[in-house]
């Protein structure tokens, strides 16, 4: 990943969120919200994983980059958030809000570069078949850990909203609360 | 109503969303909410969910009806789940009967694609363009980055109309994008020079062969993989699994079209 301002990142995350909301046929009144929400998204990984400086009443600030897993799943996580909110006012699943928004997100180099390495263990000269073996696993445990960040992050916003609608619509009906199979 | 019609109704429903790349959840939950309209109980509907067959079981006085359908093609259609949902909550509060559900579902089933196919290969074309910025590519790299995109993409969707199989497709469209794509390593110095005599003032290019990289991620299948998960911590395990054999298998489609492009083409570092 590389440092880029701010503004490129959300512009950038907009990309990727209309191109994949389109190939995926979001609702097109709905296609604003995933696009805004795909920006937020990679601009908040790029704010998090990143290492910057911030000056702010004469103060410097310092913010140690947490890396790219940890970036990824507050981006998913704030996008998860940004289409559960508008989900109730538009009155739509949060997924088909939330999911284009964080397609940008997935790590497809890192997926085919643990791949490709795979295919090379057994192609390239023996004395760089140990490297490309532990890159193999490198890239490939990479890729794993920032696609499970990146569920988790998307899907506990929706666990939360559906938990609380559920307590509400029972305690609507004066249901007594109780756990359901 | 005979439970027989009902059962179908159920089916449909289900077999709607999972073709459209709903989580199991989601289709649970739909099913369910079916059934409330067509006055099921819902200790009466029993489930049963696999990868491409959904199997519903009912009670009915002492009996069981039992039928499974199987789902054709698994794609993704955003349009269809909004319009499901939006359709399934409305009739639940308004106390639907079952042949506006039977309408309903028609109505929702019949939802094609709401954007033309030249703007939908452009945006995928951008998205990867947007992909290549964030991994660092020079103005040169991005553009062919969206050539290749959009070349691959054009033959993706026409192969997929054809009824080609999903993963030589696959393997075929990322081939395409490579070759697209790795016209950067030759032009993108001519090219940027070009832009530079404008006046323009843009960066180099130290890497050329990222335009490869990124036209090839239009393929990664982030819905089956985000599903996958989803499936997993719901508890439907085999689902979940089932899921991520085959988004597994598209990432290595992808990659044996790379590799072969790259290795035609003598590209050997990305």
């Amino acid at each position: 990943m590389i440092d880029l301002p701010t503004p490129v990142y959300f512009a950038c995350g907009c990309a990727g969120a209309a191109g994949f909301g389109i190939l995926f046929n979001v609702p097109p009144r709905l296609l604003l919200v995933c696009v805004l929400g795909g920006g937020i998204a990679v601009a908040t990984r790029g704010l998090v994983a990143l290492d910057h400086t911030y000056a702010l009443f004469g103060h410097t600030f310092g913010w140690k980059g947490f890396g790219i897993e940890v970036g990824a799943t507050v981006g998913a996580l704030v996008a998860g958030v940004w289409g559960v909110l508008w989900s109730h006012k538009l009155r739509t699943p949060s997924s088909v809000l939330s999911v284009p928004a964080v397609i940008p997100l997935v790590p497809g180099v890192f997926s085919y570069k643990a791949l490709m390495n795979l295919v090379n263990i057994n192609h390239v000269n023996p004395t760089e078949r140990q490297a490309a073996l532990v890159a193999t696993f490198e890239y490939g445990l990479k890729a794993l850990i920032i696609i499970i960040g990146i569920t988790l992050g998307v899907t506990l916003p929706r666990m939360v909203n559906r938990w609380m609608m559920k307590r509400q619509a029972a305690r609507a009906a004066g249901v007594p609360l109780k756990v359901a199979h | 109503m005979k439970t027989e019609s009902k059962l179908d109704l159920l089916l449909h429903t289900g077999a709607l969303l999972l073709g459209s790349g709903a989580n199991s959840t989601r289709i649970e939950r739909a099913i369910f909410d079916a059934a409330r309209i067509l006055r099921l109980p819902p200790d009466h509907v029993h489930l049963h969910l696999n990868l491409r067959t959904i199997m519903i079981s009912v009670e009915d006085g002492g009996r069981y009806v039992t039928k499974f359908r199987k789902v054709k093609a698994l794609g993704v259609n955003m349009l269809i789940i909004s319009g499901m949902q939006r359709a399934l909550e409305r009739m639940v509060a308004s106390g639907a009967t079952a042949d506006e559900l039977r309408s309903e579902l028609k109505r929702v089933g019949s939802l094609g694609q709401a954007y033309p196919e030249w703007l939908l290969i452009l945006a995928v074309g951008l998205a990867d363009g947007g992909f290549c910025t964030v991994l660092g590519g020079s103005v040169s790299a991005i553009l062919f980055a969206v050539l290749g995109t959009m070349t691959g993409l054009f033959v993706r969707r026409k192969l997929h109309h054809a009824g080609f199989n999903l993963y030589f497709t696959v393997m075929i469209a990322a081939f395409v994008a490579c070759v697209v794509a790795a016209l950067n390593i030759p032009c993108h110095a001519p090219l940027l020079g070009l832009l530079n005599n404008l006046g323009l003032g843009v960066a180099a290019d130290t890497a050329p062969t990222l335009a490869v990289a990124a036209s090839v991620l239009y393929l990664i299948p982030g819905v089956p993989l985000i599903n996958t998960f989803d499936d997993l911590l719901d508890g439907y395990t085999m689902m979940g699994l089932g899921r991520v054999t085959i988004a597994t298998l598209i990432v290595l489609s992808v990659t044996c079209g790379m590799v072969v492009a790259l290795n035609l083409l003598d590209i050997s570092k990305i």
